[in-house]
């Protein structure tokens, strides 16, 4: 038990022994050191014999060196804004890219039948938009190119700010996916005429209201980016796919 | 308060190869031999000191820390360690024959008769030093042949100053008894 404690004891004052001998310790541990080494002849050796060493290691000459390394031309620098690419095959850059390609496909595809952006760029529910043109008693015209459903507003008299209300159930079924989130807004009939979608769409109407078109939910830029996508992921596939048949007939 | 060395950093970063030359000449004997106690052979030192420097003149845009000399070690560890890397996918049989024998320029600081004393020994620690795990020797290198505290130590080799101890510590003994085989070249006073 006692042999097993000394040699612990050994064993820690021994990784002092370099911090010591380069005069790197605390005060305190420099006399735990210095106080083992007197009691223990093991560690004196230990340590007496690590002192040799180390003068032997300072007395190592020098070596001049064998020429001058002053440089003759400056070399090109590194540019730190620059990052090095990892070096891949063509093989695995074509299996990457068909990777890439078919995710970004299905991912726009996903947000196309999802509506995800078409929500966020419609307005706030209740908020209309109205242009410039429109009348006092004209509420919810968002002019748009595409034919969609129209959306249609009510405008609180009381407050004199328009409210939604939930779609409308004879809306055209025809819009299906792009209208879908999107509410449906309609004049209050309490102190203004309701506005449908005949009255809206036509150009012509007494009720001197503009006429609306219907609202696009679908970013413009989504379809061109599917279609592309669409594209890439074929052209990508197929390539793996013959490269892939290849080095099968080859084995 | 910038001092020379600091001038020579900033005119070598601005794309003054002059002031470049004037950093390499303060540096080149302490590069070559860090080279040369890693690497064992003077031609292999020889080459690693002017890839080290041509290194470090790419690498200088990037120098932002206050230590140039700590920074221009750790270049030269990092470039002496890939160097045995690629050692080491080679087949060597053995240290001899990496490490053949030379005649060491005498320093400038020994006299040839002190010099000529310390030949033979200087040679038989250097080669054992080269038994040595990659990370004791090069901190014994530093510190017992640079001369280096164990703080610069431990900036050059990215670790902490416990690692730095140990590895001296460890380094020193395992040297030690390397060197117990070979007792009688060694001088009497340090015979243990």
């Amino acid at each position: 038990m006692f042999g097993h404690q000394r040699k612990s004891d050994c064993a820690k004052m021994r990784d002092l022994f370099s911090p010591y001998l380069d005069d790197r310790l605390e005060p305190v541990d420099r006399d735990k050191v210095r106080y083992h080494a007197e009691i223990c002849q093991e560690c004196q050796r230990e340590l007496k014999s690590l002192r040799l060493m180390r003068e032997l290691l300072r007395l190592m000459p020098v070596e001049a060196v064998p020429r001058s390394f002053t440089l003759a031309e400056a070399p090109a620098r590194r540019s730190w804004f620059r990052f090095d690419l990892p070096i891949i095959s063509l093989e695995s850059s074509m299996r990457l890219a068909g990777a890439v390609a078919v995710i970004a496909f299905a991912l726009l595809v996903s947000i196309d039948f999802t509506g995800v952006l078409s929500e966020q760029s419609t307005q706030p529910e209740g908020i209309v938009s109205q242009p410039p043109e429109a009348t006092a008693d004209v509420v919810a015209i968002t002019p748009t190119p595409e034919v969609e459903p129209t959306p249609v507003a009510t405008i609180n008299e009381g407050s004199g700010m328009p409210e939604a209300l939930p779609p409308d159930p004879n809306s055209d079924s025809e819009f299906g996916i792009a209208n879908k989130g999107v509410p449906e807004t309609q004049a209050d009939d309490s102190g203004s005429d309701i506005l449908d979608n005949s009255e809206l769409a036509d150009p012509n109407g007494e009720s001197g209201v503009s006429s609306p078109t219907p609202r696009s939910t679908t970013p413009f830029w989504l379809l061109p980016l599917e279609i592309a996508a669409g594209i890439m992921a074929f052209i990508f596939g197929s390539t793996n796919l013959l490269i892939w048949q290849r080095k099968r007939a080859n084995r | 308060m910038t001092t020379h060395e600091d001038e020579l950093i900033l005119h070598s970063k601005d794309g003054n190869l002059d002031a470049y030359n004037q950093l390499v000449e303060k540096y080149q004997q302490q590069v070559y031999n860090i080279a040369l106690r890693m690497l064992g052979t003077p031609q292999d030192a020889e080459d690693a000191t002017q890839e080290i420097f041509v290194q470090a003149w790419k690498s200088l845009g990037g120098f932002r820390g206050q230590n140039f000399k700590a920074w221009l070690f750790r270049i030269a560890s990092n470039s002496c360690t890939d160097v045995l890397r690629s050692k080491r996918g080679r087949k060597a049989d053995s240290l001899d024959a990496i490490f053949p024998e030379y005649n060491p320029l005498p320093s400038a600081a020994i006299s040839p008769e002190e010099h000529a004393l310390n030949e033979e020994v200087s040679r038989l620690i250097a080669r054992q030093l080269l038994y040595l795990s990659e990370e004791q020797r090069l901190v014994v290198t530093l510190a017992d042949l640079q001369g280096l505290s164990y703080e610069e130590i431990a900036e050059i080799t990215n670790t902490s100053l416990g690692t730095v101890k140990s590895r001296l510590n460890r380094g020193r003994a395992n040297l030690r008894d390397l060197l117990l085989k070979y007792q009688e070249l060694l001088p009497p006073e340090f015979r243990p």
